[in-house]
């Protein structure tokens, strides 16, 4: 039920997409432009967090999506929130969790002027990114929350490759990122209770980010990529549908596991 | 590069990227050995009593493996766990398939009942004109002492509805006025019975307490699991009791808490915080201790279960696992409950009415 679901968001984004298709005739020039980014679209999630249970856990939801991407002559700055909701369940078990994520990334990635003559443009950067997320598991009762934070650098690179069709331009690419280091919390060995909130009444947010540790490969390994499909409208907007992947390995005192999708269909207006 | 190659290289960058599940992958059917491992394995990082309790759980895991390995079906291998289970001594531990729910209920099974609740009703609280129940909370006035029955702290109480049974209380309502903090008002005290209360929300237990409570006083120290070591701890968290409620309606007469056995987890530690107030007697029997916060988990096959993980010591630094004492032992007898009597509550009343 929960694929059928998300498939059939995707469907309704894509076929959304491919309907604004017939709004412009050509592109505009994108140099030295910046857009405000909305989106809406489907999300789906595996997760095995060791904290919570040994069994795999999946399910769908929603995601939406606000954001500015700037392109100058010889380079892209791209940030951006996104927020997850997703209502997963194990097969094994059938228990429930909620899911809750707030990622924020923000991307540069320069143009390097002998690869931007090409067709097919790689332009490599770098990623910072900062992540929340929330568990909640529907038949717990003591450790039923559970909250984790991270915050990444990584290099990035992004490959575009615009292209014409039906006497129309497309730009066809994808974002892709690993971390290098990464600050990361979780809650105590057993229990949801945060380090630094112990002896503390009143839990404070900043409680969440302290006392975490800075971990890389070897502990750590996070893939993240992003696939768009631009079509730029005749004045100046555009269009954007995104696939959004990221993998995520975590070797903690209770290892978690994560594989997070969403489909999304962007606007890009034009500031 | 051709555009062909273009669309064959992403499309093989998505075939690579999208495919965690070949590293998320569960067993659909578990051994019985995975089972038992991930319980024993999962239990020994993350309960808190294995010192305390000086049990040897290598020994446990020698003695019940073989036995899981070779159970043949379910209910033998639920059995095979909930029997390696009950070594813990903790009604906080249990396992739960839809076979059955294991339970170790020693610490009340063992003891005198102390409590009839059928007893209460019928010769205390019915016959009482002045017998509400408000929300979670039987109350009444019983020979000019309050009287409340909390039968689980599952069932919500709050800071206003405490207001309201210590108003009650306090009422003087042959001279229409409020008699407060005051010995000539219409009770002498109040019995704040517990027994028979299995816990629930600890937050419920700092409400009433804190209800009773006058300045800020330290009443327990908890420590959580930090590390897989069976006394990796953290530091103290230190627990605080302090007033709260209406100003003008604080209680400073004798208070009673009755206890018996079956008072437990959240009982067990709202006995152990009231025991730190100066007006405040705890009567009856010993509670029956639960000291540790219990966490769930689930089993590769889908069972779940959920065990202690934290440790509790009162202020003076008593480890209320074991049970909190009363400051004066009361044990029922059959001819009293024959008699439709309850002696806690009748000692209870003669001993507030003699302060």
């Amino acid at each position: 039920m929960n694929k059928l679901y998300f498939l059939g968001l995707s469907l309704l984004a894509t076929s959304l997409s491919f309907a604004s298709f017939g709004q412009a005739q050509k592109s505009n020039d994108k140099k030295n432009q910046t857009h405000f980014i909305t989106g809406i679209g489907g999300s789906y999630v595996n997760i095995i967090d060791e904290g919570i249970s040994p069994l795999l856990y999946d399910g769908s939801g929603g995601s939406v999506i606000l954001g500015h991407f700037q392109e100058k002559m010889n380079n892209l700055n791209a940030s951006s929130v996104k927020f997850d909701f997703n209502n997963p369940s194990s097969s094994i078990s059938n228990a429930e969790m909620y899911t809750f994520r707030l990622e924020g990334h923000f991307q540069r990635y320069w143009k390097v002027s002998n690869l931007e003559e090409k067709k097919l443009k790689l332009r490599p950067g770098f990623d910072l990114s900062a992540k929340w997320a929330l568990r909640q598991h529907l038949n717990f009762t003591n450790n039923s929350q559970h909250i984790e934070t991270r915050f990444s650098v990584a290099p990035a690179l992004m490959i575009a490759r615009p292209f014409e069709l039906w006497e129309r331009n497309f730009e066809l690419g994808a974002f892709t990122s690993i971390p290098l280091l990464t600050y990361a919390t979780r809650p105590l060995f057993a229990s949801t209770r945060f380090p630094a909130s112990v002896n503390k009444e009143e839990i404070e947010f900043l409680d969440y980010v302290k006392e975490g540790e800075i971990i890389s490969f070897g502990n750590y390994f996070k893939w993240s990529t992003q696939f768009f499909l631009f079509y730029p409208l005749k004045n100046g907007n555009g269009l954007r549908l995104d696939y959004f992947w990221n993998y995520e390995s975590y070797k903690a005192q209770n290892p978690v596991r994560t594989g997070e999708h969403s489909i999304m269909i962007s606007t890009f207006f034009k500031i | 590069m051709s555009l062909r190659n273009i669309t064959i290289l992403l499309l093989l960058f998505l075939a690579l990227s999208s495919c965690e599940r070949l590293f998320m992958k569960e067993e659909p059917e578990p051994e019985n050995a995975a089972i038992f491992d991930h319980l024993w394995e999962t239990v020994d990082e993350k309960y808190s009593f294995f010192e305390d309790k000086n049990i040897d759980w290598d020994s446990a895991r020698d003695v019940f493996r073989p036995k899981a390995i070779e159970a043949r079906n379910s209910v033998e291998l639920f059995n095979v766990l909930a029997d390696m289970l009950f070594i813990l001594k903790d009604g906080h531990v249990n396992i739960s398939a839809g076979i059955d729910l294991s339970r170790n209920w020693d610490w009340f099974l063992e003891y005198p009942t102390n409590f009839n609740f059928d007893v209460i009703e019928r010769n205390y609280l019915a016959p009482s004109e002045d017998y509400q129940i408000s929300g979670p909370i039987h109350n009444t006035i019983i020979d000019s002492v309050g009287y409340m029955y909390y039968e689980s702290f599952s069932n919500n109480v709050s800071t206003s509805l405490m207001d309201y049974l210590v108003l009650k209380f306090l009422i003087n309502e042959e001279e229409e006025s409020f008699q407060l903090n005051s010995l000539d008002g219409p009770v002498a005290g109040i019995i704040i019975d517990v027994r028979n209360n299995g816990g629930g929300s600890i937050s419920n237990a700092f409400t009433i307490a804190n209800r009773f409570a006058g300045d800020r006083v330290k009443v327990a120290d908890w420590f959580y699991k930090t590390g897989p070591d069976h006394d990796d701890f953290s530091r103290a968290e230190e627990k605080f009791i302090e007033f709260d409620g209406n100003e003008d309606y604080k209680f400073n007469k004798p208070i009673v808490v009755l206890i018996n056995r079956s008072s437990y987890s959240s009982a067990n530690f709202f006995a152990s915080m009231m025991s730190f107030l100066p007006n405040v007697t705890l009567m009856g029997d010993q509670t029956g201790g639960g000291g540790g916060l219990p966490i769930n988990d689930e089993l590769p096959n889908g069972w779940r279960y959920r065990f202690s993980s934290t440790r509790t010591l009162d202020a003076n630094g008593n480890n209320i696992e074991f049970g909190v004492k009363p400051d004066i032992l009361v044990q029922l007898d059959s001819t009293g409950f024959i008699e439709g009597n309850d002696r806690m509550i009748e000692e209870a009343i003669d001993f507030i009415k003699s302060q």
